[in-house]
């Protein structure tokens, strides 16, 4: 049986994460053919773009609705800016392809309402890039749905990176100039920490805040009404000059008993062996459960080890991209919902915002 | 020191004692001069005494009366104003009062202050603990005294916010701290465990560097068919380190690890905590005590 061609992709923009449209292309499923951002944008996004249509051997369009029209393609893969994100989308859905966007949604819920109004009203599909189907969260999910701890009341996320950004908080003096955002985050794309690429600074909570809240969603099926956070720029002087958080706490309330807490922040390359603890939490009316994302994995010790080197390397995890991929083929295909849709991708943007002034205000805050 | 030991009386549940007394033939300067279910049955067995190990409130309060140092596990009361008159009784009484069975006495969390102190984990940024046991029927006080101890050694002051989330008749709790310069915690207790063992896990992350301590990693495998079941390691209470300090504190061999002020800023903060529960509201504290913005 000869397999249906590929869905033909347009990478709509990629300068911050490749591995969106790398994880997308390990899929035969789908084809990159395709890259395209728009003329106005500044040199060094149309100088990444070039570099990653290069590399794949396709062209790269100077003109967004141009490639749509001339290029047959039927999905989007998003990777600007974060700012940019939802306009992107927005236009992609009105152009009738199925989009895939990088995380964060965007900074501003009423763009993702945008994004939400269009992708329904075009019916078609949009994925949320995720971390869900990393095989600790499929076997957290798998026990949670035979019911073996219950019904969940409380769910815990740690989610910490130990990653730099810049230097250590207080290291600067008071006659140094403040670190600029843009130029910061454009410098840290060699070693892929430029999550909060853009013109407008992001904390912690909205670069990476989209994945822990993803698994909560994807455990117990729902989101959170009511947060309380602390937030606080403790580790990183680009964070206090920027007026943002790389610390942060959140209470989490349901709508029903479901209580729940996320734990997140860019602790610095000195606080962890690897990537950063990263841990779930969940009780249930029969028992718990205790998870570390990061299992299965190898534990690699030996000499000249540079010191940027993981030791202990996760096993399987390159299959998120795939089941990703495979995941939102199957809804393009079934019509089913991605495993991180639209309307919850835009409710997680919500919950950070409500995290973020519950953070600034001290309140509790309803979540919008 | 002198060089006759402190004779103390251990007081508690007869299952614990024996063990007990065994390991604090480890702890220099005290002697286990007698155990006992009660401090009625201790002085009923007419043994002289020093000082007494108790677990409960009223049996310190009886200590207290009776002109013998004190060492009660916590929490020392069940409300601020029960704590407030056992100390002020201490004090009148002229013997030393402190509150053992404390998660800062626990070996790894020793180790996890000292880095702190020493300045190698940075200013203090975040504390998470999650305290699951299938104990229930346990008070407010008794389920967090230790653990906001901890939250205060570790961040050297009380919290200035704090919220608390309960579900079940306060089955669950759920308490978030915030201290000034941006320190916070998150601290969650469940009593809903299946019956067996519970689990721990801590966690606190500096502004330059970061300790894990969790039952998750101090795990081992036992095969008995079946899926494996979790071994995990009994890292001790800290009992012999804790009764180490109280008899140098007694003796005056060493300024008291435990005063009066820690532990009514513990028990103000736990009198907030049980508010916060009742109102779903975030209090911040106003010269002592916890008021709504």
């Amino acid at each position: 049986m000869s397999r249906p061609d590929p869905i033909r992709v347009l990478v709509l923009s990629v300068v911050k994460h490749d591995y969106v449209a790398r994880g997308v292309a390990s899929h035969p499923g789908f084809e990159l053919v395709v890259v395209a951002d728009d003329p106005d944008q500044p040199d060094w996004v149309h100088e990444r773009n070039d570099e990653f249509a290069r590399e794949h051997g396709i062209p790269y369009v100077r003109d967004v609705e141009k490639a749509i029209a001339e290029h047959d393609v039927q999905v989007a893969v998003v990777s600007s800016e974060a700012e940019r994100h939802c306009d992107l989308s927005v236009r992609a859905a009105d152009a009738g392809l199925h989009v895939i966007q990088d995380k964060p949604m965007s900074n501003s819920v009423s763009e993702c309402d945008r994004v939400v109004e269009a992708v329904e009203r075009n019916n078609v599909k949009f994925l949320m890039w995720n971390r869900n189907l990393l095989p600790a969260l499929v076997k957290a999910k798998e026990v949670i749905d035979r019911g073996d701890i219950g019904t969940p009341y409380a769910i815990h996320v740690d989610f910490y990176f130990a990653k730099d950004a810049g230097p250590p908080k207080g290291s600067l003096g008071p006659d140094d100039e403040p670190l600029d955002w843009l130029e910061f985050l454009k410098a840290a794309h060699a070693t892929g920490a430029d999550g909060g690429v853009g013109k407008e600074p992001m904390g912690e909570l909205s670069i990476e805040g989209c994945y822990p809240l993803a698994y909560i969603a994807l455990l117990c099926g729902k989101e959170a009404v009511r947060v309380f956070a602390r937030t606080t720029a403790h580790f990183h002087q680009l964070c206090v000059d920027n007026d943002v958080e790389d610390l942060a706490t959140v209470t989490l309330e349901f709508e029903d008993e479901l209580v729940g807490s996320l734990a997140i922040g860019r602790i610095g390359n000195a606080s962890h062996p690897d990537i950063g603890e990263i841990k779930i939490h969940v009780l249930g009316s029969k028992g718990a459960l205790v998870m570390s994302e990061a299992r299965p994995e190898v534990s690699i010790y030996y000499r000249d080890q540079p010191e940027t080197e993981f030791k202990s390397q996760r096993l399987l995890a390159e299959d998120n991209d795939y089941l990703l991929a495979d995941n939102f083929l199957r809804a393009i295909e079934e019509d089913s919902p991605s495993i991180l849709d639209v309307r919850t991708s835009r409710n997680i943007t919500a919950m950070v915002a409500a995290a973020i002034e519950s953070g600034r205000s001290g309140k509790v805050v309803e979540v919008g | 020191m002198s060089d006759s030991p402190l004779q103390l009386a251990l007081i508690g549940p007869a299952d614990d004692l024996s063990a007990q007394a065994e390991a604090l033939r480890r702890v220099r300067g005290v002697r286990v001069a007698v155990t006992a279910e009660s401090m009625d049955a201790a002085a009923g067995e007419n043994i002289e005494f020093d000082a007494a190990a108790v677990d409960s409130s009223a049996d310190a309060g009886r200590a207290i009366a009776a002109g013998k140092h004190v060492l009660v596990r916590a929490p020392l009361a069940d409300s601020l104003e029960e704590a407030e008159a056992l100390l002020e009784a201490a004090r009148e009484a002229g013997v030393f009062l402190a509150v053992g069975g404390l998660p800062v006495n626990v070996p790894a969390n020793r180790v996890i202050l000292d880095r702190l102190s020493s300045g190698k984990l940075g200013d203090p940024g975040l504390l998470r603990v999650h305290c699951w046991s299938g104990e229930s029927s346990r008070s407010l006080s008794s389920k967090l005294y230790g653990h906001i101890d901890l939250a205060i050694r570790f961040f050297g002051s009380s919290p200035a916010e704090l919220y608390c989330v309960a579900r079940g008749d306060q089955s669950y709790l759920q308490v978030h701290l915030g201290f000034t310069g941006g320190g916070m915690a998150v601290l969650d207790f469940s009593d809903r465990l299946p019956e067996g063992q519970g689990y721990d896990s801590l966690s606190m992350i500096g502004s330059s560097g970061a300790a894990y301590s969790d039952d998750h990693h101090n795990t081992h495998l036992l095969f008995a068919g079946g899926n494996p079941a979790a071994l995990i390691d009994d890292c001790g209470e800290g009992l012999v380190h804790e009764v180490q300090g109280f008899v140098e504190a007694v003796t005056g061999e060493e300024t008291p690890g435990i005063d009066s002020e820690v532990i009514l800023t513990v028990h103000r903060v736990l009198e907030a905590i049980g508010r916060s529960s009742e109102s779903a509201g975030v209090l911040h504290d106003r010269g002592g005590t916890y008021e709504p913005a």
